[in-house]
């Protein structure tokens, strides 16, 4: 009993024109989203032309990891890379072997990325495609990514029109503060980034046991997001996200420091479920790897800027402020809610963006098509920047608001009791 | 007898709700994409974490508001305003916590403050205080003296001592000890009759405890420690409830007893018991002598003012054996009197229901003491202390 594989109409388009056009083997991604019953495939992509490797020879391994790295950055919420094809005359036992072996090291590569926890009911296979483009032969196996052992299993393509869309849409802004001392003797940035990194984990483990509401309500898990809406209409939802503070004492401390690093502002999250009836757990899962990816993908791109590496003493500034990449949309087809994004540097124009889209999605893209609403670019300024409120409260005044640098705010009294009225009524 | 629920003067604090403080950290959009600030700048980093904790009791509400609802209307409203008090609450701990941070800070060290939550006699009820959570007890005597200043307490009980913060109904005990069984019991009620019961918390003490079998022979050694687990719990000593052979060690130490006295299982009596009280905790006791038990009927009064001058819990030796008592329910008119008596010689599991259904911890009538025995009571003194 293998996997099913519902497949979007314009996948086989893609594929077909790739058998016809007779430039050798060509590989490539696919993407979509996998569930315990299903899964979905809402698009492929070649890998892009290696221009620094010999003509002619066969795409190696590492190149379609990277290219996987990549477009994984670049897909929101509840998309993810779910295999790689092949179009090739080659033998299909050959072709399997190398498609397996590609496989697992898209699939390592990805996960090293990952910053927040796998989970228990994720599924752990992934999809090995190849085509013969002579016969047009289909050939479909999946693999268990997490097994270095496991063996192919057969598993069903069907194409079908209108995949890419019945999907609901969980979004939200979420703000971020961070901040993390620097150490005390050196100025050289590569603890720098160890330090962000360390107080990153910490950040998604936050998220993650983070308290998701959606439409404002807090739902059981299995239960299903319902707004009311008539079924064909476009499902969005609005989450929020309140966070506690981590229940074990972390031992305080004091120490000297060479200075601090702050990450403040807000990203735009969001997550795709496909389905009639979206489930809330699934909804909150897909939401929080969403926004903990979002801002992991940012600082790293940030990271490896050579802006922010080299140490040009011009004069030794107090503070530096770098902006972090902004998220742009771009939607996968004209008629579906789904959309793929990109970060854009203050230095770049969108021209780059549509040019990225079409290099690592192979997507014609126009600059108006581009959604760049959802995040406004971060300024410069030159003073400390105010505060961003946390809270929602209108009431005068807030001491607290004045930083003490480092000192954390932290509350150590038990959940909210929805039996509250019980307890109490009991009193009489 | 029949098992109630509270008294009266305990009900506001029967039903605890708990809130857990979240922070939101979504907000409509769009908004500005993150800066990533980099200061380079020899400086301290203080990371602390500060636990808030207010409590907010019903009272602290207008009632009259309430009286006029219907009970789920009531509630909701109170529900409501509670909240908003609750984050006042927050507001003020904070701005306290700062003071107590500045206040004890020194160069670069700090001393992290706490709230801790105090039951003070009416008017003043629950409150709340913050002190610098390592400072022990004996280092913040001035600012347990400007508290009762403050609230116009008097000099001679230790309110404000760490062991006496308010513990609430739902929290469990760590140490496994049964505190106060003899809350749930009802009460005698005598004609023209007073109960006067012991003040405060302590631990039920009693046979075959941590893994001592003293069956047989440990009742007062047991009775022993109920009154000092009485003596931590209200903040006047720090030290633990001595083991037996710590209690036979102060007894040797004082020269009451012969070195191989230690680790034996020989009988102590009410003398032994206000020795060692003095020994290790520095408490002296009062020594009751009846030379009959029939007569001790007619130390009601007596026992009625020990409970409430001292409130401590008494050691009854004589005969064959030892008791604890909690109280005495008397009626000055007819003379009548029942005692409040925890039983050392048990040997179960801490099972309140059993404890109090089979008597272990129950009200007994003056036929309970060997009428022709002469008996010893170990009447202990609370130090006049802050």
């Amino acid at each position: 009993m293998g996997r099913s594989y519902i497949v979007e109409e314009d996948v086989e388009g893609y594929l077909s024109k790739l058998c016809s056009q007779l430039t050798g083997p060509v590989t490539g991604l696919l993407i979509g989203q996998s569930s315990v019953q299903r899964d979905f495939i809402v698009m492929a992509t070649r890998t892009p032309q290696n221009e620094s490797a010999d003509a002619g020879k066969s795409v190696d391994k590492e190149w379609v990891s990277e290219h996987a790295r990549q477009v994984s950055r670049m897909l929101p919420g509840g998309l993810s890379v779910l295999g790689v094809f092949m179009v090739s005359e080659s033998d299909a036992k050959d072709t399997l072997t190398t498609l397996r072996q590609f496989l697992f090291s898209v699939e390592n590569l990805i996960s090293s990325e990952q910053l927040w926890m796998p989970a228990e009911d994720d599924v752990k296979d992934c999809v090995t495609l190849h085509i013969n483009p002579k016969t047009r032969k289909t050939v479909c196996r999946t693999f268990d990514v997490k097994d270095p052992k496991s063996v192919a299993k057969p598993a069903d393509w069907k194409y079908q029109s209108g995949v890419c869309s019945s999907w609901a849409t969980v979004s939200c802004w979420l703000n971020i503060d961070l901040l993390v001392p620097l150490p005390g003797s050196i100025t050289c940035t590569k603890p720098v980034d160890d330090c962000l990194k360390e107080e990153l984990k910490v950040w998604a483990q936050q998220i993650e046991r983070g308290v998701c509401l959606i439409e404002g309500k807090k739902l059981p898990e299995d239960s299903e997001i319902k707004t009311g809406q008539k079924k064909n209409v476009r499902q969005t939802y609005t989450a929020q996200l309140l966070i506690t503070p981590d229940g074990q004492m972390v031992p305080d401390v004091v120490q000297q420091c060479g200075g601090s690093l702050s990450v403040r502002g807000a990203i735009h999250s969001r997550a795709f479920l496909h389905s009639n009836k979206p489930k809330a757990k699934l909804a909150e899962k897909l939401l929080k790897r969403d926004i903990i990816s979002t801002v992991a993908t940012r600082v790293q791109m940030l990271l490896e800027e050579p802006q922010t590496q080299t140490e040009e003493n011009k004069e030794r500034k107090q503070t530096e402020q770098f902006c972090l990449p902004r998220r742009v949309f771009c939607p996968v087809k004209a008629t579906s809610p789904l959309c793929v994004c990109d970060y854009q540097f203050s230095d770049e124009g969108l021209s780059e963006m549509t040019d990225r889209f079409k290099e690592m999605l192979d997507i014609e893209a126009t600059e108006a098509d581009l959604d760049i609403t959802q995040e406004l670019i971060a300024e410069v300024i030159e003073s400390d920047a105010k505060a961003e409120s946390l809270t929602e409260e209108a009431e005068p005044p807030h001491p607290w608001r004045n930083n003490y640098i480092g000192v954390a705010m932290a509350t150590a009294v038990a959940l909210l009791a929805s039996a509250a009225s019980m307890l109490y009524l009991s009193d009489a | 007898g029949k098992r109630t629920t509270k008294k009266k003067n305990r009900k506001c604090f029967s039903s605890v709700l708990n809130f857990s403080l979240m922070t939101e950290v979504t907000k409509p959009g769009p908004l500005s994409a993150p800066i990533l600030t980099k200061t380079v700048q020899r400086s301290h980093f203080l990371c602390a974490t500060l636990q808030v904790d207010c409590v907010l009791s019903k009272r602290h509400l207008t009632s009259s508001l309430i009286k006029c609802l219907s009970h789920s209307e009531s509630f909701l409203v109170w529900f409501c305003s509670g909240c908003g008090r609750l984050l006042e609450a927050l507001t003020r701990q904070l701005f306290e916590m700062e003071k107590v941070f500045l206040q004890h800070m020194r160069g670069t060290m700090v001393l992290v403050p706490e709230p801790l939550h105090f039951l003070l006699p009416e008017p003043n009820g629950l409150v709340t205080v913050v002190f610098p959570r390592d400072l022990p007890d004996k280092e913040l005597e001035a600012q347990r003296r400007e508290l009762h200043k403050q609230f116009e307490l008097p000099d001679d009980k230790p309110y404000f001592r760490r062991a006496n913060t308010f513990h609430f109904p739902n929290e469990p005990y760590k140490d496994g000890y049964l505190r106060n069984p003899h809350a749930v019991l009802t009460h005698p009620a005598l004609d023209n009759g007073k109960v006067y019961l012991v003040q405060g918390i302590y631990s039920y003490h009693h046979y075959m405890q941590d893994r001592m079998d003293d069956n047989g022979w440990g009742c007062a050694y047991r009775s022993l420690q109920t009154i000092c687990s009485w003596f931590k719990q209200q903040g006047y000593v720090e030290r633990c409830v001595p083991t037996h052979k710590e209690i036979q060690q102060a007894l040797v130490d004082v020269g009451d007893k012969q070195a191989s006295f230690v680790g034996s299982r020989q009988w102590i009596g009410s003398i032994e018991v206000q020795a060692v009280l003095d020994q290790l905790l520095g408490v002296t006791s009062k020594i009751m002598f009846v030379s009959q038990g029939s007569k001790l009927a007619s130390k009601g009064r007596e026992l009625a003012n020990h409970f409430l001058s001292e409130g401590t819990p008494v050691m009854i030796g004589g005969g064959v054996l030892a008791h604890t008592i909690l109280g005495v329910a008397w009626s000055e008119t007819t003379g009548e009197i029942r005692y409040l008596i925890l039983d050392p010689h048990y040997t179960g599991a801490e099972d309140l229901q059993v404890i109090t259904d089979k008597g272990w911890c129950g009200w007994k009538g003056p036929d309970f003491w060997d009428q022709t025995a002469y008996y010893n009571l170990c009447l202990p003194q609370r130090p006049r202390v802050i």
